[in-house]
């Protein structure tokens, strides 16, 4: 395990796409900030009429700064490029996604349109989480998943704020970059929530190998149909599964002889089996490997891995 | 023969000088036909490329000429750069600044100022009532502002000639 590399490793053309985006008041109080601060940071939440708080590694930071509704439009409409109507399906859905990868989720006054979501109005609350694109994190991890020349289909497994995301992108790089001990795999991604990836104008903006097709801001079942339909994938990627249809499109994969990686909210092997859908697929054995991940001073390890009879290995 | 040549400069300087005026008259049609462009480019690449107004800006700057392409090209250039001001004072400031290069009349600016007010703020359904509401002021502008333009060029021309004749009538 001295090969886990440290989550706080990031590039500063990340953070330099980042800063250009906040409002001057909000720039100005994070230039303060010594540059480890930085390197820890993992969200910056803004919320009207409240100091910013920021989210490191370590804890939690209060800046000295009061956050109000003029701000906070401000810093929307920066995000936004002052362009509500080019970002309207993915405020619909709660989030925008920045150059450099990083992801403003927001939240508010909810309105409605014929009974489906139309977004939010007096935007209250906005979360900058802040990607990282950490290589090599995925390498403790790969003798793992990659066994008998081939990608086991495998669950990776933690609670929110762990790293599952960050393992996912890695793996997907490594795995198309052939750094994973096999030759390299043509990689179908599917992105809904456009955090693996991070596509801007469709052009990914965090590290996932040269051959990886990405789908983003499409639903996982059907991103992973078209995938198998049209891009003869060998290994498909998703995250976050748990829905009767996420399901169904991996079993379609396994039918079609395509390997499955994919993530999922849970702490415990019991508390996924619990899960509906999610659960049904564990105990059927489709997924040969799964992963429990956990974060130890920054670093990213396995937990547990059990087989697809649910046995526990050594880790 | 000295009067003769009086007479045709003093002619000259009348009908060259009211033609100046009637110049200076057409460059407001003009202009507010080069927005009613912007406006239509702005409505098709909102709709159907979903670009960002920066972007917008850059179209719109490459594909006009003189003040209005001045304007856009500006705007881009500010839009570009983190600033403390929100686009509306952003345009508004523009539009004041660009004062001295306008051939445009206080109810002319007034429907650009209120375009700025709200471009860009809303969904796709509402930006596209604005620029189409935007449209129908300009075009009834810019039509207003063209027969204008033919009466007063009209006048014009008759004047420059009129005058001139009067001048030579009188230094005779």
């Amino acid at each position: 395990m001295n090969t886990a590399v440290k989550l706080s490793v990031q590039s500063g053309s990340q953070f330099a796409e980042l800063k250009a985006l906040l409002a001057p008041p909000l720039s100005a109080a994070l230039q303060t900030l010594p540059g480890q601060v930085w390197q820890s940071m993992q969200e910056i939440r803004l919320r009207v009429g409240q100091p910013v708080r920021l989210c490191l590694a370590e804890g939690e930071r209060t800046l000295p700064l009061r956050w109000d509704a003029d701000l906070q439009e401000r810093q929307l409409m920066l995000f936004l490029h002052n362009s509500v109507y080019a970002y309207e399906e993915q405020l619909r859905q709660g989030f925008v996604t920045l150059p450099g990868g990083h992801r403003v989720g927001l939240v508010g006054e909810a309105w409605f349109v014929e009974g489906r979501l139309g977004g939010f109005k007096h935007i209250a609350s906005l979360n900058i989480r802040l990607a990282r694109a950490v290589p090599g994190v995925a390498k403790p991890f790969l003798p793992h998943i990659v066994q008998q020349g081939r990608v086991l289909r495998t669950l990776l497994a933690a609670p929110p704020g762990v790293g599952k995301t960050t393992l996912l992108r890695d793996l997907v790089r490594s795995l198309a970059e052939g750094e994973a001990g096999l030759p390299p795999l043509n990689i179908g991604l599917a992105d809904e929530r456009m955090e693996i990836a991070a596509a801007v104008d469709g052009v990914p903006q965090l590290a996932v190998g040269s051959r990886c097709d990405v789908i983003s801001a499409c639903g996982k079942a059907q991103a992973v149909m078209i995938l198998l339909r049209s891009m003869g994938p060998q290994l498909v990627v998703t995250d976050e599964i748990g829905s009767e249809e996420d399901c169904q499109a991996l079993a379609a994969a396994l039918n079609a002889g395509v390997s499955v990686l994919a993530s999922a909210h849970g702490g415990s092997r019991a508390e996924l089996l619990a899960r509906p859908w999610l659960g049904d697929l564990l105990r059927e054995g489709f997924f040969e490997r799964l992963l429990l991940l956990k974060r130890i001073g920054g670093r990213l390890l396995p937990a547990a891995v059990y087989d697809k009879q649910g046995r526990a290995l050594p880790c | 023969m000295l009067s003769v040549l009086g007479a045709v400069f003093i002619l000259l300087a009348t009908v060259g000088g009211f033609g100046q005026l009637r110049c200076a008259l057409r460059q407001r049609p003009r202009e507010l036909l080069d927005w009613l462009a912007v406006v239509r480019l702005l409505q098709s690449e909102m709709n159907y490329g979903l670009l960002t107004l920066p972007r917008l800006c850059a179209l719109a700057a490459a594909q006009n000429n003189g003040v209005v392409g001045r304007f856009w090209q500006t705007l881009a250039q500010e839009l570009e750069i983190q600033t403390a001001q929100a686009l509306p004072e952003i345009w508004q400031r523009l539009l004041v600044e660009q004062k001295g290069g306008w051939h445009l009349l206080a109810a002319d600016l007034q429907v650009l100022m209120e375009l700025g007010q709200g471009l860009g703020a809303s969904g796709l359904n509402n930006q596209q009532r604005l620029l189409s509401l935007t449209e129908r002021r300009l075009q009834n502008l810019a039509d207003e502002a063209a027969a204008q333009c033919a009466r007063l060029t009209r006048l014009l021309g008759g004047l420059g000639w009129c005058s001139g004749l009067l001048l030579i009538c009188l230094w005779l």
